[in-house]
């Protein structure tokens, strides 16, 4: 715990020379043959000038190794090959979940033609797809000189409000998110899962006549639910136990050039600039631990009157418990920065197999931390011997799960400590030398009055 | 050496050492009668020439003055008894003999650990030593929770020795403890035994104990157990008892409370004294034979002893609140009331208040045991706790308390087990008791007591063999050196008028004279029955002949219970069981090391704080070698706890992972004997985790699922589903046929063929396997990174593809909720 304080100041001297990502730079991006890197130039460029160094490889390509020699070659990874029917063995579904395991935040494109190697890998995340080429489609929502498979996603109705850490107010109030020729998918019951994106309530899922020019009765003959409205997830994220992120993107084309900062025209025939580039950025700048990124400084505990944590505590002590965290925050000329962090419904459980105290972890004003926000937490330890954890957990969605564990003993009190002369043990102490007392004056007498030798014979005689 | 300590009385030489006592028991016998009071004893210089008249079967030598014959007994005695504590030290260290200085089985291990803290850490550390890593995550607060006198023994010890310069591992003093005290106890039973009956009774009883295998089995070097030091104290402190009720002083009231204290203080097993004493007071209260000689020995024990009692941290009040503890201050109040009656009654004459006196004793006495009722009922006294009532009900443990019955040395005693313990000595036990009967003093009917009451407990328990063991040493030394008295004794019976006339010209008073004669006469007529050992001169032995063939035949007996003893003792009682042994085909000893393997393993290569799952046998031998934490130990004070170790190991995965998760458990060892037929292992003992997980979770376990429909307990094809997928059976069998390289694989200690099917572990990883596979260890896996099943994820390690995901049959878009960190 001390030496992640100490360390703090030159991890975050790191920040300045590194990208404002706090956990690294390095951006891997899979892109199949098919994609046309040129057509997404905005958005490469977007990730460099926030400080990210790009290596494109091909699915195929036996160099583009994740892990080497047990450490991580990328920090990130966007994986833009829907299509691709197999990988290199660096790049297999078994290389990338365990990539991911150790730390590598990923970036899914997806679209409506996903290969079944594609699918399922992705179902492992619990998440499942509609039937191949069936895409979003909107007779409503869409460009008038588009296909109706280009979807005009209106940001207000389609993120859900629980995801303000994840993109920014401007953006869910912004303009609408253009949503081309994209695939649906329903994100299971994994509570990791997080829905960023859904279609609207007059979207449906079909082929696109106007394309393909197919008879379009397929999406009828479907055993699949019907997928509308809050249900059709477009766009989900999934943070792991160890806050790895994962995003999936139902259609690349989200990213492509042509709706990049551009304008559209919408059915009443206004033309309104669109929303892809500011959530892409928002969404990516999570993925890639730029924003929502907390962690925990210091954690300790102490008694009353003390400063340094003990192993065992006694019980009914006053056990003061203090937790320092920082977010992490890019500084106006874009470097990587830790700065307060400050909510109000954190809290402590001092636990053995239950919690035995459950309290607030408060704001401690009265003590400033170079880096972060100082909680603290003052608690009578149970009169309950055992081995006690400190457990915070703090589980939001957009923010980095805080956990913290921390081990102490409660135990009874010493031969010693326990209250000596109590009141209630009067009757016992009078007690007990009342009947000494006694014992001695009944000896003093049976010694002093008692029949002598004279006496006994004397006695006897008469006898 | 055993051999030497009876050897004398078969020679010649020393027999007129045995002699002596003979003629003088068979005058007192009838003296004791006649007066019924204490006899002066004669002194025994007049029997040699009494003797010297008679006729003899062998010729004694004449000119031996009787001092030197008294110098000489006790010069014997003396190194007899040295000798025999040799032997008795001496046949206990087979075990480092074979094997080698190293603490035995499961509590030991604890004693020991208990031990280095106090020795380390000083006592007050001993005391508020409070242990984090038993009973995870419970606690133990230990000093409290003990019987410290073993440890604090031998601390002292240990402090003793280098105090004198001698430093020395305190391992060492824990290992040898045990034989040392065993040499104590062979002389306690002498001193015993001497009280009750003649020293040379003393010699054989103390020859008995020192290697009957009744007692060898629990003092073996290295089983530093209570037990080791507890029959010492149990001696010692009867001992003091008999010579306290005896002597009538205070000194040895207040020795019998000491010793009284020190056994409190060291074993469980104290309640046993509690109860002995104040029943022996109350047999001689109701034989009419209260003096003030039991009352200053009985209030002094009580008085002391139960306050020394409360002064371990144990025990505290439960001498006043337990039912077990009551009947000792039943007596107590019993006493002080005839006291005071007799008092009143020595006063005030008059034979109706005398009646009133009496009645009101009896009152008095009916009400406070109606008190002492309903004060059990209305809660302020405990009550009986639940070992006591297996010792009514044999059947009641197995269906109230499982915990307590699935321990081996708490089922009934099989009979073989008498003979294997005690051999001859159990044939020569009733004889002992009998002869007891026949003389009836005070302190023989102790002797009475405690066989009747040890004699229904052993029967009851086989871990109570140890408390009989002493009773049928000295009960059967008595009627030993009756009969070698009765056939080495040179005297030939005269005719019954030569007695009469013999005993006539004794130098005594007339009226003694008459007294003696008509109390002979009464003999005549009370023991025509009794035959040889009736007192009676004329049926007598005549013969050298019969003398020969008998005295033989009991030396033949003695040979070959040493014999016996000594075989049992090193081919059943002296393996450390920590450490085991086989024979290789060519003779030569094998060493099965495995646990201490597993234990190192465990040392060596996980967390300091990482918690051990396993069966609570080896809780203490886990904390003791490989220093973690474990869940439940041989301290089996919390059923619950080892209910839900046992729910866990004999639920599937599903069940069994959140429990482990729940209690951060990391590693589960199992003791498995399959590939070496080590037939202690979990498997085995598995039927008593299913009941006692039954006990506390009646609905979720049942022990009926592990039985095949046939009723039989297998583990092969034939097992059922539910013991399939146990953790225990998986984790037992788990690649276990790969072993047998498609040959069928063969469980050796069912008998069993284990089904070749590979058995999927999904919520644990091997990750270590001793030599001969006795202890085996899997780590518990994390819970997924990205919430999968951990059974999904092992078939997505094994290589399939999911077809649906997950959720996809349940209603989409609920999430689950937030799941544990």
């Amino acid at each position: 715990m001390r030496t992640s304080f100490f360390l703090a100041p030159f991890l975050s001297l790191l920040g300045l020379i590194s990208a404002r990502s706090s956990t690294g730079d390095k951006v891997l991006v899979v892109l199949e043959p098919s994609v046309q890197k040129d057509d997404y130039s905005k958005f490469w460029k977007s990730l460099k000038d926030r400080g990210f160094e790009l290596t494109f490889k091909e699915p195929k390509d036996k160099d583009a190794e994740l892990v080497k020699y047990g450490e991580l070659n990328y920090d990130h990874l966007i994986m833009y090959a829907p299509g691709a029917k197999s990988f290199s063995p660096s790049l297999s579904p078994k290389s990338i979940l365990n990539a991911q395991f150790s730390g590598l935040n990923t970036l899914y494109f997806l679209s409506p033609d996903l290969t079944e190697s594609n699918r399922e890998l992705l179902r492992e995340y619990d998440i499942e797809f509609i039937e191949p080429s069936l895409t979003l489609l909107d007779a409503f929502n869409h460009p008038p000189e588009s296909s109706i498979s280009t979807v005009l996603l209106p940001p207000t109705s389609s993120i859900p409000d629980s995801n303000g850490e994840i993109i920014s107010a401007s953006t869910s109030s912004g303009g609408p998110i253009v949503y081309s020729s994209g695939t649906v998918h329903t994100t299971g019951q994994n509570p990791f899962l997080v829905d960023i994106l859904h279609a609207t309530k007059s979207s449906y899922i079909g082929k696109d006549k106007a394309s393909k020019g197919e008879d379009n009765d397929n999406a009828s003959k479907s055993k699949e639910p019907i997928l509308n409205g809050k249900k059709a997830t477009l766009v989900s994220a999934l943070q792991s136990r160890d806050n790895v992120r994962i995003g999936f993107v139902g259609t690349g084309q989200l990213i492509k050039d042509d709706w990049w900062g551009t304008e559209v025209a919408t059915k009443e025939g206004k033309s309104i600039k669109t929303g892809n580039a500011d959530f892409i950025s928002d969404f990516s700048k999570w993925i890639f631990q730029e924003t929502g990124v907390v962690k925990i400084i210091d954690s300790t505990h102490y008694r009353k009157g003390e400063t340094e944590p003990r192993e065992l505590y006694t019980k009914k002590d006053e056990i003061t418990y203090s937790l320092t965290l920082a977010k992490h925050y890019t500084t106006s000329n874009g470097t990587s920065a830790w700065g307060p962090f400050e909510v109000d419904d954190l809290q402590l459980d001092f636990t053995m197999l239950d919690p035995h105290v459950r309290t607030a972890l408060t704001q401690d004003k009265s003590t400033s931390a170079e880096i972060g926000t100082n909680y603290k937490a003052k608690f009578i330890a149970p009169d309950r011997h055992g081995v006690f954890k400190f457990v915070v957990g703090y589980w939001r969605t957009g923010w980095s799960y805080i956990q913290s564990s921390t081990t102490a003993s409660v135990v009874p009190l010493r031969h010693d400590e326990y209250p000596r002369f109590i009141t209630g043990a009067w009757p016992y102490y009078i007690g007990a030398c009342s009947t000494s007392v006694t014992f001695l004056i009944f000896c003093a007498l049976w010694v002093s009055l008692g029949e002598t030798d004279k006496d006994r014979k004397g006695k006897k005689k008469a006898e | 050496m055993a051999p030497k300590a009876k050897s004398p009385l078969a020679t010649p030489s020393k027999s007129s050492q045995v002699t002596v006592p003979l003629p003088r028991k068979a005058s007192e016998d009838v003296l004791s009668k006649a007066q019924d009071t204490d006899t002066e004893p004669l002194p025994s210089g007049t029997s040699t020439p009494k003797s010297n008249s008679r006729k003899l079967a062998y010729p004694l030598p004449t000119h031996i003055s009787p001092t030197t014959i008294n110098n000489t007994e006790s010069l014997l005695r003396f190194v007899i008894l040295a000798l025999i504590c040799g032997a008795a030290i001496g046949s206990r260290l087979f075990a480092v003999i074979r094997f080698e200085s190293v603490i035995h089985e499961f509590d030991p291990w604890f004693n020991f650990r208990a031990s280095k803290v106090l020795v380390n850490e000083g006592f007050y550390e001993f005391w508020n030593w409070f242990d984090p890593t038993a009973w995870y995550p419970l606690g133990r607060t230990v000093g409290t929770t003990l019987y410290p006198g073993l440890m604090v023994t031998s601390g002292l010890i240990w402090h003793f020795l280098r105090l004198i310069n001698m430093p020395v591992d305190i391992r060492n003093v824990c290992v040898m403890l045990a034989p040392g005290f065993a040499g104590l106890t062979a002389w306690a039973t002498y001193l015993f035994t001497t009280e009750m009956s003649t020293p040379s009774a003393g010699l054989l009883a103390a020859a008995f104990i020192g290697i009957a295998p009744g007692y060898i089995s629990r003092s073996v070097a290295g089983s530093y157990d209570n037990e080791a030091i507890a029959i010492f104290i149990l001696m010692a402190c009867f001992y003091s008892w008999i010579k306290a009720m005896k002597t009538g002083s205070a000194l040895w009231g207040m020795l019998t409370a000491l010793f009284y204290g020190w056994m409190v203080a060291a074993w469980g097993g104290y309640v046993f004294i509690t109860n002995m004493i104040p029943l022996h007071a109350f047999v001689l209260i109701l034989m009419g034979r209260f003096n003030n000689r039991l009352y200053t020995a009985y209030s002094s024990w009580y008085v002391i002893g139960t306050i020394s009692s409360m002064q371990v941290p144990f025990v505290e009040f439960l001498p006043i609140r337990t039912s077990e503890h009551m009947a000792a201050l039943g007596v107590f109040g019993l006493l002080q009331l005839i006291a005071f009656v007799e008092i009143v009654r020595r006063l005030v004459p008059g034979k109706q208040f005398q009646l009133l006196l009496r009645a009101f004793v009896v009152l008095v006495f009916v009400v406070s045991f109606a008190a002492l009722v309903v004060l059990t009922f209305s809660g302020w006294i405990a009550p009986f706790a639940g070992r006591f009532y297996s010792l009514w009900d044999t059947g009641y443990a197995k269906v109230h308390m499982p915990i307590i019955a699935s321990v081996s040395e708490h089922q009934p005693t099989a009979w073989p087990s008498f003979f294997f313990d005690l051999e001859m000595l159990i044939f020569f036990f009733p004889a002992g008791v009998f002869w007891c009967f026949k003389e009836l003093r005070d302190e023989q009917i102790f002797i009475i007591i405690y066989a009747t009451l040890s004699a229904y407990f052993a029967g009851v328990m086989v871990r109570l063999m140890l408390v009989i063991t002493p009773v049928v040493c000295v009960a059967s030394a008595i009627s030993f050196s009756k009969l070698l008295e009765a056939y080495i004794d040179p005297i030939i019976p005269e005719s019954e008028e030569e007695l009469e006339e013999a005993t006539a010209h004794q130098p005594m008073s007339k009226a003694k004279a008459k007294k003696i004669a008509a109390a002979a006469q009464q003999n005549k007529s009370e023991f025509n029955f009794t035959g040889i050992l009736g007192g009676k001169g004329e049926k007598g032995i005549f013969g050298l002949d019969t003398r020969f063939a008998v005295v033989s035949t009991l030396s033949l007996f003695l040979f070959i219970f040493v014999y016996h003893c000594t075989w049992v003792t090193q081919s059943a009682y002296s393996s450390p069981s920590v450490v085991l042994a086989s024979r290789n085909q060519d003779g030569s000893q094998n060493i099965i090391d495995d646990f201490r393997e597993a234990y190192y393993w465990i040392r060596q290569n996980t967390e300091k704080d990482a918690v051990i799952m396993s069966w609570w046998d080896y809780g203490y031998q886990i904390a003791g070698m490989a220093d973690r934490p474990t869940l439940v130990d041989n301290n089996t004070w919390n059923n619950t706890h080892i209910a839900t170790v046992g729910k866990a190991m004999s639920s599937n995965e599903d069940v069994a992972y959140p429990i482990l998760r729940k209690h951060d458990v990391e590693y589960v060892l199992v003791i498995f004997g399959g590939l070496l037929g080590y037939s202690g292992d979990d498997i085995n003992k598995f039927l008593w985790m299913v009941r006692i997980a039954q006990g506390e979770w009646p609905d979720e376990v049942q022990e009926v699922n592990y039985f095949t429909q046939r009723g039989e307990y297998a583990v092969d094809e034939r097992a059922t589903p539910t013991m399939k997928n146990s953790l225990m059976y998986k984790m037992s069998y788990y690649r276990f046929p790969e072993l047998f390289g498609g040959h069928p694989a063969q469980d050796r200690v069912r008998g069993q063929t284990i089904p070749s099917a590979p058995i999927q572990l999904d919520t644990l990883d091997e990750a270590f396997t001793s030599e001969n596979w006795i202890v085996r260890i899997y780590q518990v896996k994390k819970e997924d990174p990205i919430g999968r099943e951990l059974s999904a994820v092992s078939s997505f390690e094994s290589g399939k593809k999911l077809k649906r995901s997950a959720s996809s049959d349940t209603a989409a878009g609920v999430k689950k909720g937030r799941p544990s960190m």
